[in-house]
């Protein structure tokens, strides 16, 4: 009993760190351009297939591998913005579509380029930890400190840098933000940038543990959208407890019941949380 | 003779899917309830016949009817929870419900066949047969929806897509009106779904993929939202589409995609129109420029 209670606890967490990486930027687009990106679960899934071509097929090492991912993810999220998102940005809906439309193009841009069977990518950390007598992989225990440098670097960001203000402004109100002379246009494309990175740096850190497929991005995306309507669209710390929430509620379930269920909880989060407080935790009002 | 039947085949893919995209009309196009998971109806009511047709009922239009049964339950649980709900949510629990549908036909294999499905034995005495069904099908459904789109209730639909406060506020029973259009919806697409896996003999967790929920939205888009004559022409130009480029369904898939996103960004304003004004009172800031 007291092992499941630790995979639980140390599981959760990592789930927790996660998951938050990959919902933080997708709810900062919302604070910021009321934009919802369904096209984030291609970027998780894009960021490890360019990480796959770069290390696996480029022969690149793991460092430059991980940093060329991560900017191509980056580049691509901004040029999908620029070029799909902005010119249709007020009706929700139509971003929501065509954010759709796109999320199925990398899809099958990928299917064509690597094939339908799983790819495989190396583990940069090797070895295992163990934690409260749990063992993991150390490759999916990184993914905590990439959260605690990333939520450390961003909550700087936020708050000291000229930028990171301007970003705040932006999510509060951006047509006074465009009368301060703030370009909106440039914090979204930045904030897109953040988002893709966050989301890539999880992904990429978690990919030796799983198998690559076209298809992988939509049901975590799912998930982290589950999670930023229980936290609050928009809000940073309720993404973050969300996250966690949802972690350790899916370990729970994984490791009692059947790893199977793992989608399950998601939509069960989901339908809760829309019947009793579609607001969220931190939510802003619907 | 192969070629012919090959067409047939073609035609009666065509006609299933239209019928799909019309339900998937019936409920964005004219109510306003835009969802990205109508495969879950579709496979819903494919999985419910197969398995009533392989262990209970021998009359495949029977089980057929009961797929769409069970597709309007599946649509009553998302009708009831989805009364509040902008845009976003719905779009986003339709697509998990879809996407959980097909994890659980994966995993509960004692029903299901998991991974492999039902296979289904000829229930059609000829191709030719079948593609006369699929074709009585398809018209039924268009004078029937159409007749719903024209008719009191489809006032009422239209009413809420356009700004549901004012329709409430004039009276009119939103959650009764949005559910009646689930549950159109829902009945076409399951009854198209197990007609589809009658016709081609095999219900997989594929009927619940993306895939098919893309399909449903990309249909009524090109051919027009919010016609119901628009979805069938879509239908039918999808499968012009997947034949032009035929060899490699990949490359099919992708250019759907591609063309899908192209209609979504330089759509004609009539276009665009409709689906701006269909969606637009979602968003949460009045900007005089929408208007």
């Amino acid at each position: 009993m007291d092992e499941v209670i630790s995979a639980i606890l140390v599981y959760g967490t990592l789930w927790g760190a996660t998951y938050s990486l990959l919902a933080l930027g997708l709810t900062l687009i919302y604070g910021v351009g009321k934009i919802v990106n369904l096209a984030h679960g291609a970027f998780i899934m894009l960021s490890a297939y360019f990480f796959y071509y770069f290390l696996v097929l480029g022969g690149v090492n793991y460092v430059a591998s991980f940093l060329l991912a991560i900017l191509c993810v980056i580049a691509l999220a901004v040029l999908m913005y620029v070029l799909a998102i902005h010119p249709i940005r007020q009706s929700e809906m139509s971003v929501l579509t065509i954010t759709f439309g796109l999320g199925l193009v990398f899809q099958y841009v990928i299917l064509l380029t690597f094939g339908p069977l799983s790819k495989s990518v190396p583990y940069i950390f090797s070895g295992t930890m163990t934690f409260l007598g749990t063992t993991v992989e150390t490759q999916f225990a990184s993914v905590i400190i990439a959260f605690v440098i990333s939520c450390a670097l961003l909550s700087l960001f936020l708050s000291r840098f000229k930028v990171g203000k301007a970003v705040r402004a932006v999510a509060q109100d951006g047509e006074a933000a465009e009368a301060f002379g703030i370009s909106t246009f440039r914090i979204y494309i930045l904030t897109m940038g953040i988002a893709a990175a966050l989301a890539g740096v999880a992904s990429v850190l978690v990919a030796p543990t799983y198998a690559l497929f076209p298809g992988m991005g939509w049901e975590p995306m799912v998930t982290v959208f589950a999670i930023l309507i229980f936290g609050g669209l928009g809000s940073i710390k309720g993404t973050i407890l969300a996250s966690f929430i949802l972690g350790y509620t899916r370990n729970a379930v994984s490791l009692v019941f059947s790893p199977a269920y793992g989608p399950v909880v998601a939509l069960v989060v989901l339908i809760a949380v829309i019947l009793v407080r579609p607001s969220g935790i931190f939510g802003r009002g619907v | 003779m192969l070629g012919d039947r090959y067409l047939l085949v073609i035609l009666t893919i065509a006609n299933l899917y239209a019928v799909l995209a019309m339900s998937w009309d019936i409920l964005a196009g004219y109510a306003g309830q835009v969802s990205f998971g109508h495969a879950a109806f579709f496979g819903l009511g494919a999985y419910t016949s197969a398995f009533l047709y392989l262990h209970y009922i021998a009359n495949p239009w029977l089980t057929m009817l009961l797929g769409g049964a069970a597709a309007v339950l599946l649509s009553l649980v998302i009708g009831g929870t989805c009364m509040r709900l902008r845009g976003v949510y719905l779009a986003l629990l339709t697509m998990a419900v879809a996407l959980v549908l097909g994890d659980m036909a994966v995993i509960l294999s004692p029903i299901t066949g998991g991974e492999n499905g039902l296979p289904l034995t000829t229930v059609f005495a000829s191709t030719m047969n079948a593609y006369y069904s699929s074709l009585v099908f398809m018209l039924v459904s268009l004078v029937t929806l159409i007749g719903i789109s024209k008719s009191r209730m489809g006032l009422m639909f239209k009413a809420i897509r356009e700004d549901e406060d004012a329709a409430k506020s004039l009276g009119i029973d939103t959650f009764r009106y949005k559910l009646a259009a689930f549950v159109v919806s829902a009945f076409f697409a399951g009854v198209a779904g197990a007609f589809y896996g009658h016709f081609i003999q095999i219900v997989v967790p594929s009927y619940f993929s993306l895939n098919v929920s893309f399909y449903a939205i990309l249909m009524p888009v090109m051919g027009g939202i919010g016609t119901i004559m628009g979805a069938v022409l879509g239908a039918y130009i999808l499968q012009l589409l997947e034949e032009s480029v035929r060899g490699s369904a990949q490359y099919a898939l992708l250019l759907e995609a591609l063309i899908f996103v192209l209609i979504l960004r330089f759509a004609p304003s009539g276009l665009l129109h409709i689906v701006r004004h269909g969606f637009v009172r979602f968003h949460s800031r009045n900007r005089v420029r929408e208007v």
